[in-house]
């Protein structure tokens, strides 16, 4: 195998790869150098305080606001080069979820879909059943609650067979059934080969669900933790997380 | 995703968007609506014609067709990248050949309807009062005109709103320009109103320089019409035949950036707040108080989002002024009713902004121990303030008029009757 090959396949293995991400709003600096890889499988969460950048460098990696610095590669492909075939790769949930209000919640799962050239997939269907959402598939967005409308979100960012499966805060205000729902959903696509990146402040789903955490303050990843590590922090107590996380983030800056 | 796949979910969207509306309120959208303004036009132009002349009359269509073909082209950024979809199609893996032809068919279809609401006003125009052979002739040559300024409008919208996008799209080109402008230059959401202002113009001049040939059809005015329509729809076709690759190339970066300013960017950045006589208005007639902190809120989102007003406004003054120092009467006074008429019909479209996000948030305002009257002053001191912008520009015109006060109270008139509609419109409802 060649040197160029290696590197290839390497890429391909770690299904993203964000490296010294930056972006600025005008002179504020909402991301600093953030580098990250994420293999297929893995479940990896972002923690931090309120204005640390979780949702900028969720943003930036799907592509809906540009990078001022940094490169950010999606299954091997360059997302500044070809942001087109990128995209086609990643799916976002942002907060609040971005949806066409009036269409039916099948209507708008198989829009996104086709848009990521997968129209009529038949896993789609399936989708709406593992998150619940078959008994609402035929009505409009706009009437549904708070949490069928997160569901809704996850369903379109994992519709069309996203490698990548980017959530911001999706799995707040879920009712138990739905978030065991979601959770399996997840823990599924990250078997079938998707990574997932998401941001949550809900330390025990993070516990829970997740392979990796990343701890990020400031615009900066302060800490990168394992499931090992994890693991043997868990064994120390049910709030092991918890006091990593205010031991890492200066008690000012946390909510 | 291809452009007629996209064109197909677009149309689905719209069509679910017209049938949530219900009735009556549904005839206030889309080609019911332009039937409806086209036949209140017709009337009001017939009332005229029969009280002033079939010239009157048809100088008031040509200045309605004029500011109406401009609002197809001037309305480009709001069909291509303020639109509630704009941030999900960005995010989207959608090609720029996908988004420009969606551009495309949505100007198309706001041509179609200026064209129908213009060919109904222009009835009572081309038959003025007597219904025969040469008046059917007559208004066949009004839909012509109509039908050629429209179509280049709407075909000058998606190339115009494409370049306008990538240069706030592009920071660097951007910022060369601003340096360029010095002190005049503006925030980089400028170009969204100045291109398609600029575009609105020419089209709207294009309509109002044909219509004399739709009235007299003569030779003379027919070989203008024909070189001025001709010679737009030929250039139209010029920049899709040369421009439209490289510029359908550019949209999916021009919308994902004008998205990302609105949805992300603009919320962390500084806003200009009122400032100089527009701060000294807003403290004498909302106060200090929670009118007053409304009123510069809007001010601020207002200035971020619709510069528009200030450039037509600016264009009217300059118009008005030198119509006013060098042309005489009838000519300043048609004038002057023409370019206060237009102002006052965007200053009225206006009201509704203020009551909407993204200068209003309903739901917030509804929550808050904000008494209504507060409200009411705030906005109602906001439409003051730009109704002084038209006094401004038309102010010479009548002290020059033959007539002041005939022409004072014609324009007053024109002007109070869009402060009622611009009040009414940014009245918060259930507040």
């Amino acid at each position: 195998m060649t040197a160029a090959a290696a590197a290839a396949t390497a890429s391909v293995a770690s299904l993203l790869e964000v490296q010294d991400l930056s972006v600025r709003y005008g002179k504020r600096v909402a991301l600093s150098g953030l580098s990250l890889s994420i293999g297929a499988g893995e479940v990896v969460g972002l923690l931090g305080p309120n204005g640390a950048g979780k949702s900028t460098a969720l943003l930036a990696i799907a592509g809906a606001v540009a990078p001022s610095g940094g490169k950010v590669r999606v299954a091997g492909v360059d997302a500044h080069a070809e942001p087109l075939r990128a995209r086609a790769r990643v799916g976002l949930c942002d907060q609040p979820p971005t949806m066409y209000e009036f269409f039916t919640v099948a209507e708008h799962v198989e829009f996104v879909a086709e848009a990521r050239g997968a129209p009529r997939d038949p896993r789609t269907t399936t989708l709406l059943g593992e998150l619940g959402l078959d008994v609402v598939a035929q009505r409009p967005i706009r009437e549904l609650s708070f949490g069928y409308r997160q569901r809704v979100g996850l369903a379109a960012a994992l519709a069309g067979g996203t490698n990548v499966v980017l959530l911001d805060e999706t799995l707040n205000g879920l009712d138990p059934h739905a978030a065991r729902a979601a959770r399996e959903t997840l823990t599924r696509a990250a078997a079938g080969g998707a990574a997932i990146l998401m941001s949550t402040h809900l330390l025990a789903v993070a516990e829970r669900l997740c392979t990796r955490l990343l701890f990020v303050d400031q615009g900066k990843l302060i800490r990168d933790v394992g499931r090992d590590e994890l693991d043997r922090l868990l064994t120390h107590g049910v709030d092991a997380v918890e006091e990593l996380y205010l031991s890492l983030v200066a008690p000012e800056k946390a909510e | 995703m291809d452009a007629a796949q996209l064109a197909r979910w677009a149309e689905l969207d719209r069509r679910r968007r017209a049938l949530a509306v219900a009735w009556p309120g549904r005839l206030a959208t889309g080609f019911p609506l332009a039937a409806l303004a086209g036949l209140a036009a017709a009337a009001a132009l017939a009332w005229l014609g029969h009280r002033d002349g079939a010239a009157e009359a048809h100088t008031w269509w040509s200045v309605i067709a004029g500011c109406a073909t401009a609002g197809v082209v001037m309305r480009a950024p709001f069909r291509m990248y303020w639109r509630h979809d704009a941030t999900l199609l960005a995010r989207l893996p959608i090609g720029g050949d996908a988004l420009y032809g969606l551009a495309a068919r949505r100007s198309l279809r706001a041509g179609a309807q200026v064209a129908l609401a213009l060919g109904l006003a222009a009835l009572p125009v081309a038959f003025a009062g007597h219904v025969d052979a040469t008046g059917a002739l007559a208004w066949l040559r009004f839909v012509a005109i109509v039908a050629g300024s429209c179509a280049a409008a709407a075909l000058l919208t998606p190339p115009l709103g494409a370049l306008a996008g990538a240069l706030v799209a592009d920071e660097k080109l951007s910022r060369g320009l601003a340096s360029m402008a010095g002190e005049a230059s503006g925030p980089p959401l400028i170009w969204l109103s100045f291109l398609p202002a600029m575009g609105g113009l020419g089209a709207g001049g294009v309509m109002y320089l044909s219509a004399p040939w739709a009235a007299e059809g003569t030779s003379t005015a027919g070989l203008t019409a024909a070189a001025l329509v001709g010679g737009a729809l030929a250039l139209t076709a010029v920049v899709w035949l040369l421009g439209r690759r490289r510029l359908a190339a550019m949209l999916p970066f021009a919308t994902r950036e004008v998205a990302a300013l609105d949805a992300v960017k603009l919320a962390t950045l500084q806003l200009d707040t009122a400032r100089g006589l527009e701060a000294l208005f807003g403290r004498a007639l909302a106060g200090g108080g929670v009118a007053g902190a409304i009123y510069k809120k809007d001010v601020a989102l207002a200035r971020r989002r619709h510069p528009m007003f200030f450039l037509l406004a600016g264009l009217g003054l300059l118009v008005l002024w030198i119509t006013a120092a060098f042309a005489g009467a009838p000519t300043r006074e048609r004038w002057s009713l023409g370019v206060v008429t237009a102002l006052a019909l965007y200053l009225a479209v206006f009201g509704r902004r203020l009551a909407r996000p993204d200068i209003e948030q309903p739901r917030l305002m509804i929550t808050l121990p904000i008494a209504s009257g507060s409200v009411t002053r705030a906005k109602w001191t906001f439409v003051l303030w730009r109704a002084i912008f038209i006094v401004a520009a038309v102010a010479p015109c009548v002290v020059r008029a033959p007539g002041p006060g005939g022409l004072a109270l014609q324009l007053g008139a024109i002007l109070a009757a869009s402060l009622l509609v611009s009040g009414a419109a940014s009245r918060i409802s259930r507040l």
